[in-house]
């Protein structure tokens, strides 16, 4: 497909970035060696579109909004009404998005309406199927799809629920445009547009660092203009256990950073579930175990098992400790509770990197293998404790999420449970193994956010292909989707935004548009827009 | 009871001013806190002095030979009063009685510069309990910097940096003692130095004419908002690389390159051949040593690519007059010599990137050489070739700090060994300091002081502690660690080093 005036702009291009690649040391011109190529951003014909809409038909006919005249409102059919409030909301957050939070800035009757160009008054929200979801909470299964016809006298969203609406308010937003007069377009457009991926999420680690609510809230709105959909929210981990329980206050009063500025309490937990069900996004709390729970030992005695050194306790605390009854006493009182608390229909329990050298230490441990005959395969004791976990949060009415480490166990599984992918290097295999095994999975290894590097790492993000592993058409349908982990060693509120953004929006892009969208330097172009929208 | 906290600084550099810090007394005990970057000389002990916000004042010492009015002194009480309580919102700084039990800290330093340094050392060592009061602990500093020049570079052309982003680096660099901001204001993408003498130049080259660039008034605003905090601001005006922006404003100022026998519309370097080229510069030039008061000036010299200069005839045909035959390194040391005695005219000491030195060795001695490139082994190398000449040496290359990488790269900025070459002690000497680079091809306002900050602050203890004294990398973090909460505390954007937490977390977004 390269013509020869192609190549030509291209080494063009090349030899314009080297010029202005100022100042490497030598060991960076390593990193320049297997350079990717340096891009110039130029306009895109998709404009700035991100993620990239399934079917996009763009005119070159433009029509004038103003904040004066233009409304959001509900179609004459739609099944959501002004008592939508969900919908209302986003009306007026997007209002105020496109016209820059104005308070109507242009004054009326200048006469621009008359004289100039066509004008748009009108976007019409029709949501189509009779219910419309507004009051309820988005899920696996929610219908995203939403179609966008911009055209004279008023443009038309319609979609068969809440959730696509709310898409396609923020596919409008990022129709619209500005020239240097202030004066807001958008070019006449057809879009039909879904996601191919229902499972769009971005992990945080509240754990490593404690994240202030307000962060979490932002970060939920950056979520939703990338169409992102599910914040897997890792809650607690060996370093702090900052959620308040209301059963066992102690975990955080004993186990959060600090009991009062660094914890969550249950209202900062409804104001994060709430603000993300108003943009369509699940919220999935991780309660990470049996490893991982150093803080969870703090305030719950005799939860973690005792490591010995020799015959005696040497006082410090593996993973917990599976062979009390009490053990799952507290993790049925627990789930029941974080059940009510997080309306998803999912959980997650981790399940990941248990160090089974404190469990092989305990000789009452070791008592119990004999007694189970689990002679000395320490996963199998593992799987005897999640097998116990899966059971009691099954009768929370819940579905689980589990790090691969479960499955690889051969931990028997419920059949909607979801095996998350994490474990870089042979991940294609796994997800091979996974889908095989008849389970649904979403990838996560390739997204590893906290790993940062110098220079344009979004594209190595951008160019994972989540169905490229080897496998018949029955086993692709069982990917899910995807999450990019951002985890928390090195990273707090002062860095999370920068660090995230816009990498995290590669991710979503792979997700949500269709598998041939792989054009590198048409995302460059239209992502280079996006990263000034979301910076304003 | 009436126990005097004696903290005495000294040592900075010039003449003579004393002045005191008054403390309210009695007695407790806590273990101090580090002070980053490390005094030179640091004794302390467990007894503790509570400070009263209502009653503590700085204040002048009678045989200090700088009083009130003393512009840079009154400004700094008033700033480290708020910093060291940062709870307390009265105001009143200077008009309290004092008590009858207080006692006096005294800090003495033979310039204002040193009295600015001993006062954030102060600010470090003063801290709260669990109840919210304060407590100094009985202390005693003899302080003074191992490098004279403690630098930070921001580039403002790859992307431009707000004032107020530029301002609030100031403050964070004056809590670490750097002492110079070095400011790479313009490069190819764009020339945001609003220029009295010739404004095309940011009316074409900037990327906004009105929003992206910075005016005289801002200029002056920074400047005299790091002279408060003991800061040098050192501008470096980059040629004859590095300057695609400046064509757009200044016609027949690049060379223009050639495509066979006709120009291809693409432009170069500036061009060496044209006398209107060195006018441009002298009056340029002659305007920057005029607005940035620094003694110092950054000419850039980097990174000269002779592809276009080689392509164009009239540049040859001065090639064969100049007698330079194809050497294009002459061609380059003839201009940066030219560009070298304008500044030298203007009584302006040059600083060039050692690319300079590189090509040409024999440029005038009181020039300062910057080294940017390459690993150890060769900037150890060049440290020696260029001292071994005589000339005058800043250290970059370890400290490249727009390089990201995943995890603890601190330890690396901290572990550099700037006088670690062969070369005489007279040798060792000419190093005069180094600096941290923050290169904008990804760096905005909205990361760069995640980026800079903690991470610079290693650099910054190695350039003024002593290397035997802070030669653990181990010992160091948990005061490093200390330290960027302190930083976060003042409202400092300063990314943690590891997991953990910090009393005061960061509130913004």
């Amino acid at each position: 497909m390269t013509s020869p005036l192609q190549l030509a702009l291209l080494l063009l291009a090349l030899g314009f970035s080297r010029g202005l690649q100022h100042h490497y040391p030598d060991q960076a011109d390593q990193v320049d060696g297997e350079a990717e190529l340096e891009l110039v951003a130029e306009p895109s014909k998709f404009g700035s579109l991100w993620p990239l809409p399934q079917k996009v038909k763009l005119s070159a006919v433009s029509l004038k909004l103003t904040g004066v005249s233009f409304q959001i409102a509900d179609a004459k059919g739609s099944s959501a009404g002004s008592g939508c409030s969900l919908l209302q909301d986003a009306y007026r957050r997007y209002y105020e998005y496109v016209f820059g939070g104005a308070k109507r800035q242009q004054q009326p009757g200048k006469g621009r309406r008359a004289a100039g160009p066509a004008v748009l008054t009108e976007l019409q929200v029709w949501i189509t199927s009779p219910d419309p979801e507004c009051d309820g909470y988005p899920g696996v299964a929610s219908d995203e799809s939403y179609e966008l016809t911009v055209d004279q006298p008023y443009a038309v969203l319609k979609a068969p629920k809440v959730w696509g609406a709310l898409h396609g308010l923020e596919t409008f937003s990022q129709l619209v445009y500005e020239d240097e007069y202030g004066v807001k377009s958008i070019n006449s457009t057809t879009i039909s547009d879904f996601p191919r991926f229902a499972h769009r999420g971005i992990l945080l680690d509240s754990a490593r660092h404690f994240l202030p609510i307000k962060v979490i809230l932002a970060n939920l709105e950056t979520m939703a203009m990338n169409k992102l959909n599910v914040f897997h929210w890792h809650i607690t981990d060996d370093q702090s256990f900052p959620y308040l329980s209301r059963t066992f206050p102690q975990l955080s009063q004993q186990g959060a950073y600090h009991p009062y500025t660094h914890v969550y309490t249950p209202a900062d937990v409804k104001m994060v579930v709430e603000f993300g069900r108003l943009r369509g996004i699940r919220v999935i709390p991780e309660f990470d175990t049996p490893g991982h729970t150093q803080s969870w030992g703090k305030g719950q005695t005799d939860l973690l098992t005792p490591c010995y050194s020799g015959s005696k306790p040497s006082g410090s605390f593996g993973p917990v400790n599976p062979i009390l009854n009490t053990t799952y006493d507290f993790m049925s009182q627990f789930f029941k509770e974080i059940s009510t608390v997080f309306p998803d229909a999912y959980v997650h329990l981790g399940g990941d990197e248990v160090d089974f050298s404190c469990w092989k230490s305990n000789p009452d441990i070791q008592t119990f293998m004999d007694q189970q005959g689990f002679g000395k395969d320490f996963s199998k004791l593992e799987s005897f404790y999640i097998q116990k976990l899966l059971n009691i949060v099954a009768t929370t009415q819940k579905g689980y999420m589990i790090w691969q480490e479960v499955f690889d166990n051969g931990v028997q599984l419920k059949p909607d449970a979801v095996v998350h992918v994490w474990i870089g290097g042979g991940a294609n295999d796994e997800m091979g193994k996974v889908t095989a095994a008849g389970y649904t999975t979403i990838l996560s290894a390739p997204w590893y956010l906290d790993y940062i590097s110098y220079a344009q790492d979004w594209q190595k993000y951008y160019k994972v292909e989540p169905l490229s592993f080897n496998g018949t058409e029955e086993q692709k349908k069982l990917v899910i989707g995807g999450e990019a982990c951002l985890w928390g060693e090195y990273v707090d509120a002062t860095n999370l935004t920068p660090r995230l953004w816009p990498r995290a929006s590669a991710v979503a892009e792979r997700l949500w548009s269709a598998a041939d969208v792989t054009d590198i330097n048409d995302a460059f172009n239209r992502l280079s827009v996006h990263r000034c929208r979301m910076v304003a | 009871m009436e126990t005097t906290g004696l903290v005495s600084f000294g040592r900075y550099t010039c003449s003579h001013l004393y002045f005191l810090l008054l403390i309210v007394l009695p007695l407790g005990q806590h273990t101090v806190e580090g002070v980053w970057p490390l005094p030179q000389i640091f004794t302390s002990s467990i007894e503790r002095y509570p400070l009263n916000p209502q009653a503590f004042y700085f204040g002048y010492g009678r045989q200090s030979a700088a009083q009130f009015g003393c512009s840079v002194l009154d400004a700094a009480f008033i700033r480290y009063y708020s910093l060291i309580f940062p709870d307390y919102t009265g105001n009143g700084v200077l008009h309290n009685n004092l008590s009858v039990s207080a006692g006096k800290a005294s800090l003495n330093a033979e310039t204002v510069w040193g009295a600015v340094r001993g006062l954030e050392t102060f600010s470090q060592l003063v801290y709260q309990d669990d109840f919210g009061s304060y407590f100094v602990n009985q202390t005693e500093i003899d302080d003074f910097p191992r490098f004279p020049f403690r630098g930070i570079l921001l580039d403002t052309s790859r992307h431009f940096i707000p004032v107020h982003a530029i301002l609030k680096t100031l403050d964070a660099m004056a809590y670490s003692k750097f002492n110079v901001f070095h400011w790479h204001i313009v490069d190819d993408p764009s020339f945001p130095y609003q220029s009295q003498t010739f404004p095309d130049l940011s009316r074409k080259g900037a990327f906004h004419p009105m929003t992206h660039i910075y005016t005289q008034s801002d200029v002056r605003r920074v400047i005299s908002h790091a002279r408060l905090r003991g800061i040098r601001v050192l501008p470096e005006f980059d040629s004859p690389g590095h300057t695609k922006s400046w064509g757009k404003g200044q016609s027949d100022l690049l060379t223009p390159c050639y495509s066979g026998s006709t120009p291809s519309g693409a432009f170069g370097p500036v061009n060496p051949a044209l006398p209107s080229t060195y006018q441009f510069m002298a009056t340029l030039l002659k305007e920057v040593s005029s607005v940035f008061p620094d003694s110092y000036i950054h000419l850039g010299g980097d990174e000269v690519n002779f592809s276009c200069w080689k392509s164009n005839p009239d540049v040859r045909a001065f090639m064969q007059k100049m007698g330079f035959g194809v050497d294009f390194t002459k061609l380059e040391a003839f201009y940066m010599e030219n560009i070298v005695n304008i500044t030298t005219f203007l009584n302006k000491t040059a600083i060039v990137w050692q690319d300079v030195f590189d090509y040409h060795e024999l440029i005038p001695k009181d020039t300062v050489l910057h080294i940017w490139k390459g690993s150890p082994a060769n900037y150890r190398k060049e440290l020696s070739r260029m001292t071994k000449a005589g000339m005058r040496v800043l250290l970059a290359a370890p400290w490249y700090i727009n390089h990201i990488s995943y995890g603890q790269d601190w330890r690396n900025y901290y572990t550099v060994q700037p006088l670690n070459f062969s070369g005489t002690a007279e040798q060792k000497k000419l190093v005069i300091g180094g600096e941290v680079c923050m290169w904008g091809e990804y760096v905005d306002a909205t990361n760069l002081t995640p980026r800079l900050w903690p991470r610079a602050s290693a650099a910054a203890e190695r350039l003024w502690s002593d290397e035997k004294q802070t030669s653990s990398v181990d010992k160091a973090f948990p005061r490093l660690q200390d330290f960027r909460c302190k930083l976060v505390r003042r409202g400092i954007r300063a990314e943690p080093l590891y997991v953990g937490h910090c009393k005061h977390e960061y509130q913004g977004v």
